[in-house]
C-alpha cells in the first residue's frame, strides 16, 4: 500500500505549470474548436485556388508542392496593396490594450486568442520572411519562418476570430485585428485551406443566390409556407410580389430567415410591418441573401457575391434597397460595397415613401436597414401598435458586432424596442453598443461540429444576459443579425436556459395592430399569449 | 480549534489561495489578467470562480450543510471548464486542491489551539464528496454540450440534403417524423 503523505510532503505539489513564451507552445488541435475543411468541389465551384482533401487530424495537409512560395508571395502581394495591412504588421508595440478584450480568450483562458498574440502568429512571419532584422536575427526580432506547422497554427486561430473587432475599439494605434485575420484567411484560401461552413455557402450564393442554396421555387414556396402561418395567427392574407419590375424598393435579407428557426419569425414580421404600411416593394428569388461568406474568404469573392444585389436592383429597376436584419451583411455593405462595385449611380437616394424622410447615411450605398426604416416609421407615428401583446416579454437588446460597430446602429434598436416592448432591460454598459460582446459565432463560424469554440467566445455575453435574467427576469435576448439568431439559442442553451432569442422585426409584428385581423390570442410562432387565450384580444 | 471556526477565521486567506490555484491551472499569461481584473463582466471566468468560491467553501466547512447545497456554485464553475482544454479530472481538480490547501494553513497556524486530526480527516472526506458532485456536474454539461449540437443540427434541416424543406412544412405536407428523420440522416 502506498505511503499516505504527510501534510508537509502535500504542501511541496506546486500547482504552477511551466511558462513556455507562444513561439515554444506547440498548437494543439482539439475536436471541438474547429470546422471541417472545405470540400474541393465546393472550391472548385468559385474557382479558386488549391482545391484539395484533407483532414485536421492528419499529420500531413496535402499542401500543394509550391504552399510556401504560394502563401509568401500572397502576403507579398496584400502588403503592397492593403497599405493597413503593411500598417498593422508593422507598427503594433505589443501595449497589451487588447489582449483581455476578446471573448475567445475571455471564454478560454488561451493566450493565442488574445487579439495582441493572434495576430503575432502571421506577425511573426512577416519579420521572419520580409523583414531584414527577421530575417538575420531571427527569434531576437520576433521572427519565424513559415513551416507546415506555422500553417497550421494560424489556420487554427484565424478559425478562431470571428471578426468582430472589438479589440480594435481599444488599441492606441487603431490596429484593426479583424483585417489581420481576414488576410491571413485570404492567405490560407490560396492553399485550399477553408472550412466548409463558409466554402460551400459560398459556392450555394454563386451559382444559386443564397448561402442555403435554395432554389426560386423553394425560396417563394417557403415564404408562402409562412404567409399561410401569418394567416393562422393573425387571421389576414398577405400576397407579397416576387422578382416584380418596376416596384419602388427591393427588399433582400438573410436566407436564414427564409429557413431558419427562429429567423422565420422575423422574416414574418418584415411580411407583416410591409403589408401594413403598403409599401411598394419586391421580394427577389435572385438577390436571395444578403450575408456575404465570401467576405470570410477573400475580398474578391465578398466583391463577386456583393454585386448581384446590385445587379438584381438594377434588373428590376428599383428606386433603392430595404435590408433585413442581418450582421456582417452591414459591415460588407456601409464599409466596402462602395469600393467593390460602387457607385450605385443607376440608384436614388432613399427616401421614405410613408414618411417621406430622406436617408442620408444610405446616400452613396442607396441601401437602408430595415430597423433604421421602421424606428422612423414609428417615430412618425405610422404602426398601430398595441405593446401590451409584448407583456409577458423581459427583452434585453444584444448589439450585433457589426451594425453595432461597423455602422453605428445603436440607438434604432433601442427605440424600436421600446415602442413595441414595455419591458427593456439593458445588459451592463461595457456590454453593449460599441462594447458589444461577440455571440461567439460570427464570421462564418457558426457550425455545429466546433461547439465548444463556440460555447467559449459566446461566454462574456452570456454572462452578462444571464445577469440581466436573473436580476430583471429577462427572457427574450433580442437582435438584429441572422447569425445571432441561429447561434444564440445553442448558447443560451447551455450557459442560461429560459431565455429565448428573436429578432425585433417579430416584436414589431406581434405588436401590429393589422387591418382585418383576427383576435391575435397567439404570437408569430404559435404561441398563446399570456392572458389572452381565452378572452380573445379584439 | 475546531475545523470550522479555523476556515470561518481563515477564510480570505483560503479563498485567495484557492483562487489562485484555479487560476493557475491556465498559461501564466492568464493567470495574470484572471487574477487582477475583477470586473464581473470584462473577466467573466475569474469572477465566477471567485463568486462560487465562498459558496462552495460555505458549504465544506459546515459539517451540517449537505454537500448537494454547493451545486449551483459547483455547476458555475464546472459548466465554464467542461468546454474549455481540460481533460475531464483536470476540469474537476481544482476541487481537489482545497484539501491540501486547508491542510496547509492548518499546519502553517501556531500549535497552540490545533485542530484536531480527526476533523481534517472529515473535511477530505467532505471533498471527496465534493469531487463526486463536480463530476456528475461535468458529465451534465458535456452532455448539454452534445444535446445542445443535436437540437442544433434538428433544426438545420437545410444541411440535410437538397430539396428538404423546413420540418413543419414537411409536416403540413402529411409527412411523418420518422419520415423526415429519414431524409434528414446524415450524408
Amino acid at each position: 500500500m502506498a505511503k499516505e503523505p504527510t501534510p508537509k510532503e502535500m504542501q511541496r505539489i506546486d500547482y504552477n505549470p511551466p511558462a513556455p513564451g507562444w513561439m515554444d507552445t506547440p498548437v494543439n488541435i482539439k475536436p471541438g474548436m474547429y470546422c471541417y475543411p472545405a470540400k474541393p468541389e465546393k472550391i472548385m465551384d468559385v474557382d479558386m485556388p488549391n482545391p484539395h482533401k484533407w483532414s485536421v487530424t492528419d499529420e500531413d495537409w496535402h499542401l500543394p508542392a509550391d504552399w510556401k512560395e504560394t502563401f509568401l508571395e500572397g502576403m507579398r502581394d496584400r502588403l503592397n496593396k492593403h497599405r493597413s495591412f503593411k500598417i498593422f504588421m508593422d507598427i503594433c508595440v505589443r501595449c497589451g490594450a487588447c489582449a483581455d478584450k476578446c471573448h475567445f480568450f475571455l471564454g478560454s483562458g488561451d493566450p493565442k486568442n488574445m487579439p495582441v498574440v493572434r495576430a503575432e502568429l502571421l506577425r511573426s512571419v512577416y519579420r521572419g520572411e520580409f523583414t531584414k532584422a527577421g530575417q538575420i536575427l531571427g527569434r531576437l526580432a520576433g521572427g519565424r519562418k513559415l513551416t507546415p506547422e506555422v500553417i497550421k497554427e494560424l489556420w487554427y486561430y484565424f478559425f478562431q476570430c470571428t471578426e468582430c473587432r472589438r479589440c480594435s475599439l481599444f488599441c492606441p494605434y487603431g490596429i484593426d485585428t479583424a483585417e489581420v485575420t481576414i488576410i491571413g484567411r485570404e492567405l490560407l484560401n490560396l492553399l485550399g485551406l477553408n472550412i466548409n461552413w463558409i466554402q460551400e455557402p459560398v459556392s450555394n450564393c454563386y451559382r444559386i443566390g443564397n448561402h442555403l442554396g435554395l432554389q426560386p421555387h423553394t425560396y417563394k414556396g417557403n415564404i408562402e409556407f409562412l404567409l399561410d402561418d401569418i394567416e393562422t395567427y393573425v387571421g389576414i392574407r398577405i400576397n407579397p410580389t416576387f422578382n416584380r419590375k418596376g416596384a419602388e424598393i427591393l427588399f433582400a435579407t438573410p436566407s436564414g430567415d427564409v429557413f431558419a428557426e427562429p429567423g422565420i419569425y422575423t422574416l414574418m414580421g418584415y411580411l407583416m410591418l410591409f403589408e401594413h404600411i403598403g409599401l411598394d416593394y419586391t421580394w427577389s428569388t435572385y438577390a436571395s441573401e444578403t450575408g456575404n461568406f465570401g467576405f470570410f474568404t477573400s475580398l474578391e469573392m465578398a466583391k463577386r457575391l456583393n454585386y448581384k444585389i446590385y445587379a438584381e436592383a438594377k434588373r428590376l429597376g428599383v428606386k433603392w434597397i430595404l435590408g433585413g436584419e442581418c450582421g456582417h451583411m452591414w459591415r460588407v455593405i456601409h464599409q466596402y460595397m462602395d469600393t467593390f462595385n460602387g457607385p450605385a449611380d443607376f440608384l436614388e437616394e432613399p427616401v421614405s415613401p410613408i414618411t417621406g424622410t430622406k436617408f442620408e447615411n444610405a446616400k452613396s450605398t442607396k441601401m437602408v436597414h430595415i430597423t433604421e426604416f421602421t424606428a422612423d416609421l414609428i417615430k412618425h407615428g405610422k404602426l398601430k401598435l398595441d405593446k401590451s401583446r409584448n407583456d409577458h416579454l423581459k427583452v434585453t437588446f444584444h448589439d450585433s458586432c457589426n451594425p453595432a460597430r461597423a455602422m453605428g446602429l445603436l440607438e434604432e434598436p433601442r427605440y424600436v424596442i421600446k415602442n413595441v416592448c414595455n419591458h427593456f432591460y439593458e445588459m451592463p454598459e461595457n456590454t453593449i453598443r460599441e462594447q458589444t460582446f461577440c455571440c461567439g459565432s460570427g464570421s462564418g463560424l457558426n457550425a455545429s461540429e466546433n461547439m465548444e469554440l463556440r460555447l467559449r467566445g459566446g461566454f462574456p455575453r452570456a454572462n452578462a444576459v444571464r445577469y440581466v435574467h436573473e436580476k430583471h427576469g429577462v427572457n427574450v435576448l433580442a437582435n438584429v443579425c441572422a447569425i445571432d439568431r441561429a447561434a444564440l439559442p445553442a448558447l443560451m442553451d447551455y450557459w442560461v436556459p429560459g431565455v429565448a432569442v428573436a429578432g425585433i422585426s417579430e416584436l414589431v409584428a406581434n405588436a401590429l395592430i393589422m387591418e382585418g385581423e383576427g383576435p391575435r390570442t397567439q404570437n408569430l410562432r404559435g404561441e398563446d399569449i399570456p392572458g389572452r387565450e381565452e378572452a380573445g384580444d379584439v | 480549534m475546531n475545523l470550522s471556526e479555523f476556515i470561518k477565521l481563515n477564510r480570505d486567506r483560503i479563498l485567495d489561495a484557492w483562487f489562485l490555484s484555479i487560476a493557475n491551472t491556465y498559461p501564466a499569461e492568464t493567470v495574470k489578467f484572471l487574477t487582477e481584473n475583477r470586473d464581473k463582466f470584462t473577466n467573466p471566468m475569474g469572477s465566477t470562480f471567485r463568486e462560487a468560491l465562498p459558496a462552495i467553501l460555505n458549504v465544506l466547512g459546515g459539517p451540517e450543510e449537505e454537500i448537494a447545497a454547493a451545486s449551483s456554485a459547483v455547476r458555475d464553475i464546472v459548466r465554464v471548464r467542461a468546454i474549455q482544454n481540460f481533460s475531464p479530472s483536470s476540469a474537476v481538480a481544482p476541487f481537489y486542491y482545497i484539501k491540501g490547501l486547508v491542510r496547509k494553513f492548518v499546519c502553517d497556524a501556531t500549535a497552540k489551539d490545533p485542530v484536531p486530526p480527526k476533523e481534517l480527516d472529515a473535511f477530505d472526506a467532505r471533498v471527496n464528496s465534493l469531487l463526486f458532485l463536480a463530476f456528475d456536474i461535468y458529465m451534465e454539461c458535456r452532455e448539454t454540450v452534445w444535446r445542445v449540437k443535436y437540437d442544433e443540427l434538428m433544426k438545420r434541416p437545410f444541411m440535410v440534403r437538397e430539396g428538404v424543406m423546413c420540418p413543419s412544412y414537411l409536416l403540413k405536407k402529411g409527412m411523418s417524423v420518422d419520415d423526415m428523420e429519414k431524409i434528414g440522416g446524415a450524408e
